[in-house]
């Protein structure tokens, strides 16, 4: 900085910056719910997002306890079709 | 001579009605007015049929001036959870946004062979919507309220059937059961419920959940009636693509054959965790009384509760996605949001859900080489308090409405038949499940009938 920058700076100190109030980060599954509920056609009220979220999170991991079992590659579901 | 007909049993009524010593329109009318009695206390019916119900028992006063049969159930009357259709009025299932439906042109086949068999059908009854539900409560027609203490959940989802008859306002009541929906109000209403294999009785015309997972079956205060209910409503049914071209296989008739040489083991493992006092002693009562002392482990249950978790968000949820769209604002809370988080599950965890199942079923029904009966609580706890949103499970408060039914989901994600009975503890009873293999409903009757002969099991009657 030259020594006129210097004297400006002192003469004006740039205003002290603000500390941001602390952001909760958005929950991952917020952008999964916002483009599931878009491609479904579905209107999501603000006010139904965390209930919504916490049912999703709760079946989740529902699901990765079942997924989490072994199963053979030709395990068949359990409604089988017939011709 | 029946000096009370509020507690009086449907064997009794019909021999009543059979033997002239009543007429079915004397008992009807003795129904009707007990509704109107105590339904501002209970909240079970959410409409009564009473012309319906009038002229009904009416025809079958005729029917014997007349000399003709009347059936094993004549002038008993039954309720019907309200997502069976009944002729002339719309089938709500628990809904706001049903009343908008038609009414429905005929009666669900459960009805008409019921109503075959002499009984009277009296009204429609309270539930969860869309039997989404474990507590009994409804956001549109407010909680069913449990006999032997109001403030107390009747449980759900099929509320109103378990409050009817544990209030005695009907001998008989029918219900669903997707989840645990009989057994969970028969264990907090204390009284008898039968959840039969999946595919025995026909669903056909009554408003669907989880078409996988979905059975319909009767309530009762004893077994006899259980049983009577039962054998009326048997038979295929070409209306229900899932209904078994099996025969009627009748099960009243085999009570009292007692449970020498049935093989009796309790549920351990998964089904020892979580359980409250009550649900513990309540299953050291039916398991002394039996002199069980063999312990079996249920592989995989924790598992199958999750995979019929999974299977139920997403099934129930592509049923309702049109409602979704439409109407999200007139569904119950509580039940929307699951709805619309089960339709967002990524499709490859529901198909694992269901290959599981089939693995699932098969380690059980080896289990049923080695055992006759298993046992295992119905619901962890007594009936919580309406509007109580946590209990405390294995030391963790977990939401309620979900997990209430942690014991019965296993047991039914596979079909398998199930009697529930009521253990009398105080201040509230509690149900134990008797479970057996596929289309082994007659031995649980037997087991259920045992225990009740011994007293261990018996629906108490409310101070109403």
């Amino acid at each position: 900085m030259t020594r006129r920058r210097k004297k400006q700076a002192a003469r004006n100190p740039a205003p002290k910056r603000r500390k941001a109030a602390p952001r909760a980060l958005p929950d991952p599954l917020d952008d999964f719910i916002t483009a599931g509920a878009r491609a479904l056609d579905l209107a999501i009220d603000k006010s139904w997002m965390t209930a919504v979220r916490e049912h999703l999170r709760v079946t989740l991991a529902h699901g990765a306890k079942v997924a989490s079992c072994p199963l053979p590659d030709d395990a068949e579901p359990a409604p089988v079709f017939k011709a | 001579m029946i000096a009370e007909m509020g507690w009086a049993s449907a064997s009794e009524i019909a021999h009543a009605v059979a033997s002239g010593d009543r007429s079915a329109l004397a008992v009807t009318e003795a129904a009707l007015a007990r509704i109107k009695r105590l339904n501002p206390k209970l909240n079970a019916f959410t409409t009564v049929t009473v012309e319906r119900a009038l002229a009904r028992a009416a025809a079958i006063d005729r029917a014997r001036s007349q000399g003709r049969n009347l059936g094993p159930l004549a002038g008993v009357p039954f309720a019907v959870k309200n997502l069976f259709d009944v002729e002339g009025i719309p089938t709500v299932a628990g809904s706001r946004i049903n009343r908008d439906h038609p009414k429905a042109p005929r009666d669900a086949t459960l009805i008409e062979r019921l109503e075959g068999a002499g009984a009277v059908l009296v009204g429609a009854l309270n539930m969860g919507e869309y039997a989404y539900d474990f507590t009994g409560e409804n956001a549109h027609d407010g909680p069913s309220r449990n006999p032997h203490d109001p403030t107390r959940m009747t449980g759900g989802s099929s509320g109103g059937s378990g409050g009817a008859v544990a209030g005695g306002l009907v001998p008989i009541a029918l219900g669903s059961d997707t989840n645990g929906s009989i057994r969970v109000p028969s264990s907090f209403c204390g009284i008898f419920g039968l959840k039969p294999t999946y595919g025995r009785l026909s669903r056909a015309r009554s408003f669907p959940f989880v078409a996988s997972l979905d059975h319909l079956g009767p309530f009762a205060r004893n077994v006899k009636d259980l049983a009577l209910a039962y054998d009326a409503m048997q038979g295929h049914d070409a209306d229900d693509p899932v209904c078994a071209a099996r025969p009627v296989e009748h099960a009243a008739p085999e009570l009292g054959r007692g449970v020498d040489g049935v093989r009796i083991a309790v549920a351990g493992g998964y089904f020892r965790k979580g359980a409250f006092a009550e649900a513990i002693e309540a299953m050291e009562r039916v398991g002394n009384a039996l002199d069980v002392r063999r312990e079996v482990d249920i592989p995989g249950a924790e598992q199958a509760r999750s995979a019929a978790y999974v299977i139920t968000a997403t099934e129930g949820a592509a049923l309702h996605l049109p409602r979704l769209r439409s109407r999200a604002r007139d569904f119950d809370p509580a039940v929307r949001d699951r709805l619309i988080a089960g339709a967002l599950v990524p499709a490859a965890l529901v198909n694992q859900a269901q290959k599981f199942r089939r693995w699932y079923r098969e380690r059980v029904l080896e289990l049923f080489r080695e055992v006759d009966v298993i046992l295992a609580p119905a619901t962890p706890c007594a009936a919580p308090k309406i509007g109580q949103q946590t209990f405390t499970l294995d030391g963790v408060e977990t939401p309620l409405r979900p997990n209430i039914g942690i014991y019965t989901q296993p047991i039914s994600f596979i079909g398998l038949p199930v009697v529930t009975v009521p253990v009398p503890l105080k201040p509230l009873p509690i149900g134990v499940q008797i479970i057996t293999a596929p289309w082994r409903e007659d031995i649980a009757l037997a087991v259920a009938e045992v225990l009740e002969q011994a007293r261990v099991a018996l629906a108490p009657q409310p101070d109403l």
